[in-house]
């Protein structure tokens, strides 16, 4: 699973236990129930709004069994590292270290190219481009699939569709061509700077007009 | 990830040619992820530290007597468990609304080319499109905010917004977004276009474009 997957399924899990945990307390101390002729189950937590948040059954039911605290220091204990670990995998960088490469005529060689001399490469292929004034490239995926990441700052004026065309016969077709790879996908963003300092001073008599 | 194929030219509506289908791409939320992470980590790490050291001996901390005996006694229809509730439910919304949307709203996916998907963003159409706009004669204002389904331009100076629309159409056409946008030119401010003079220029307003 990828790094996205997680963050949206774990932030989707604290979501839903966060809204269904106030959900219930607004629906009890607002006494939606009664208000609504609706009558909930015997099991259901938190129905009348005169209740404490926690009962004092709640919170003395299990308190005197043996295997209580255990149980509650090791989930605690669990979640913890859980979640040490979540955070640690923000912090890491995404993307594989080295590129598996085929080598078809020897079977017995593994090959494997280091990520940073591969983006280099694509680089300073893509930073020769027409109208392109700045290129940032990562690879992504991971290292049997790799996927490139290329963000472009394109000239003022420029042609987008031209650029991305650019880049698809040029460093990208040209990256998995000499790696040998069946495919290697990429991701191009392409961003514009607002204006051209020139043409500003050239038709000073206007206003200038902006994004806004 | 090839979507090549994209979906065929079919019928293509009045204005512009038909949208094609790409993959959208997802925000890894690596940003939420870490702050949602982080509290946790202090919240469930604190209270593990405190029953640890209940259980061995020691007195239980201020916060989490206090927490216990708030939550012991205040009933559901108080007004700080309701607020908190509320708080509590809307968060968890926001959450949930993190984790199924798709996010990366700044950026405007382009036709496929081969295998390369790329996108350009909302502030970089904007600035092709005034770039534009520059060119034309009798623009001296103009404001040009992009939507994720249209672009809205306000124009000042005696141009013709008919003919205005048709030629930043054409420079719309020409980025060749995979979902084509709407274009509305309309004149800002009447008063300006009666009476055009060089002095007769507000200061552009700003705002956000993406």
């Amino acid at each position: 699973m990828s790094r996205g997957t997680v963050n949206r399924l774990l932030l989707g899990v604290v979501g839903l236990a966060l809204l269904a945990a106030g959900v219930l307390v607004l629906a009890g101390g607002l006494d939606l129930y009664g208000r609504l002729g609706v009558d909930p189950p015997s099991w259901w937590p938190l129905t009348s709004p005169d209740q404490p948040v926690v009962s004092g059954r709640s919170r003395t039911r299990w308190v005197a069994e043996s295997w209580w605290w255990p149980v509650v220091i090791a989930g605690l204990a669990v979640v913890v590292a859980g979640i040490a670990w979540w955070l640690l995998a923000q912090l890491r960088r995404t993307g594989p270290t080295t590129v598996v490469l085929p080598t078809p005529e020897t079977p017995g060689l593994r090959l494997r190219l280091r990520t940073k001399a591969l983006e280099e490469a694509v680089e300073s292929d893509a930073v020769v481009l027409p109208e392109v004034e700045r290129v940032g490239v990562r690879l992504v995926r991971d290292r049997r699939h790799p996927r490139l990441r290329a963000a472009v700052r394109m000239t003022p004026g420029g042609d987008p569709a031209a650029l991305a065309e650019h880049f698809e016969t040029g460093p990208r077709s040209g990256a998995r061509a000499s790696l040998g790879l069946p495919e290697l996908p990429a991701d191009l963003r392409i961003r514009v700077v607002a204006s051209r300092p020139e043409v500003t001073r050239r038709r000073h008599r206007h206003k200038r007009p902006r994004v806004a | 990830m090839s979507s090549r194929e994209g979906a065929a030219e079919e019928a293509p509506g009045p204005p512009g040619p038909a949208p094609v289908k790409v993959r959208r791409p997802r925000a890894p939320r690596t940003t939420a992820a870490t702050v949602v992470a982080t509290v946790l980590l202090v919240v469930a790490g604190g209270l593990l530290y405190d029953v640890i050291a209940v259980r061995t001996g020691h007195q239980a901390r201020q916060w989490r007597a206090d927490l216990a005996d708030e939550l012991a006694t205040r009933h559901l229809d108080d007004p700080a468990v309701l607020i908190g509730a509320g708080v509590g439910a809307v968060l968890g919304g926001w959450l949930l609304w993190l984790a199924l949307a798709p996010g990366l709203r700044r950026w405007l996916p382009l036709r496929p080319h081969g295998d390369t998907a790329a996108a350009i963003d909302r502030a970089g159409v904007a600035a092709l499109l005034t770039d534009r706009a520059a060119e034309l004669p009798g623009v001296e204002h103009l404001r040009v905010r992009v939507g994720r389904r249209r672009v809205r331009i306000a124009l000042a100076g005696p141009a013709d917004p008919a003919s205005v629309q048709r030629r930043l159409r054409e420079e719309l056409a020409a980025v060749t977004l995979a979902r084509p946008l709407r274009l509305d030119v309309r004149m800002a401010g009447r008063r300006r276009r009666a009476g055009p003079s060089p002095e007769d220029t507000a200061a552009p307003v700003g705002g956000g474009a993406g």
